[in-house]
């Protein structure tokens, strides 16, 4: 009975099938185009924002030491704002001589540079008492 | 009456204003000098045309003059590391400039060394 269905609607039935058939290529198509695309929005996403990223490295201090301190040098080299407090220059003085002390391979210009640059900015240089 | 009292008073007014702005001039000087700016302006000026000496860059790295580039380049490898973890960046840049410095002295001694 079911055969004797299927070969009165030999044609249409034929129809159907080769629908079917076309249906999972032309998805598993889709698929493949998606996902090539994905992966080529990623890799431009990477590059654009490699470039993006190239333009912003810090920009080193240009030349030497200044041939006199100044407080805005003394700051820099502290890293601490002209204005820090007492305590804060303390610290950073400590921390940034742990880095270059010369009996652990700093060098002694540096490490006087240092030490002059926490004197100023404690008030104990030339221009120490003015409030600018 | 009348006209000459005002006279008196723009005459009197004006002085002071006058020596008053003499003062803000010669206190708006003093405070340049005190903080540095005017220091500062004239080294900018100074400095655009003149980069770090070969002197100055062996002091920052601790070097002398018989030192090896190999050295230099541990001392400098160091210290850059140290002043990136606990430094400032400032000390990092003239870490870094006196290398350049450097470098670019011991290139020249390799050019003008005659080769053996």
């Amino acid at each position: 009975m079911l055969r004797e269905l299927e070969l009165d609607a030999g044609r249409p039935a034929a129809q159907s099938v080769e629908f079917d058939m076309a249906t999972p290529l032309v998805a598993g198509l889709s698929v493949a185009a998606a996902a090539l695309s994905g992966r080529y929005m990623i890799r431009a996403w990477q590059a654009f924002r490699t470039q993006a990223a190239m333009p912003r490295v810090r920009r080193f201090y240009p030349g030497g030491f200044q041939g006199e301190m100044n407080r805005r040098e003394a700051a820099l080299i502290l890293g601490v704002r002209e204005r820090a407090t007492v305590d804060k220059i303390k610290e950073a003085h400590r921390r940034v001589m742990v880095a270059n002390h010369p009996d652990a391979g700093g060098s002694h210009y540096v490490a006087s540079k240092i030490n002059e640059a926490k004197d100023m900015l404690m008030g104990k240089g030339k221009s120490g008492s003015s409030i600018f | 009456m009348a006209g000459k009292l005002i006279a008196n008073l723009i005459v009197m007014g004006s002085t002071i204003i006058g020596r008053a702005m003499l003062q803000a001039y010669r206190k708006a000087l003093d405070n340049a000098n005190k903080t540095g700016v005017a220091h500062e302006a004239i080294n900018n000026i100074r400095r655009a045309s003149k980069t770090m000496t070969e002197q100055e860059a062996r002091q920052i790295l601790g070097v002398s003059e018989n030192s090896t580039w190999e050295e230099i380049v541990q001392r400098y490898d160091n210290l850059f590391e140290r002043n990136g973890k606990s430094g400032s960046f400032y000390l990092q840049s003239k870490v870094h400039r006196a290398k350049e410095c450097l470098e670019t002295v011991y290139q020249k001694n390799k050019q003008d060394e005659p080769p053996n």
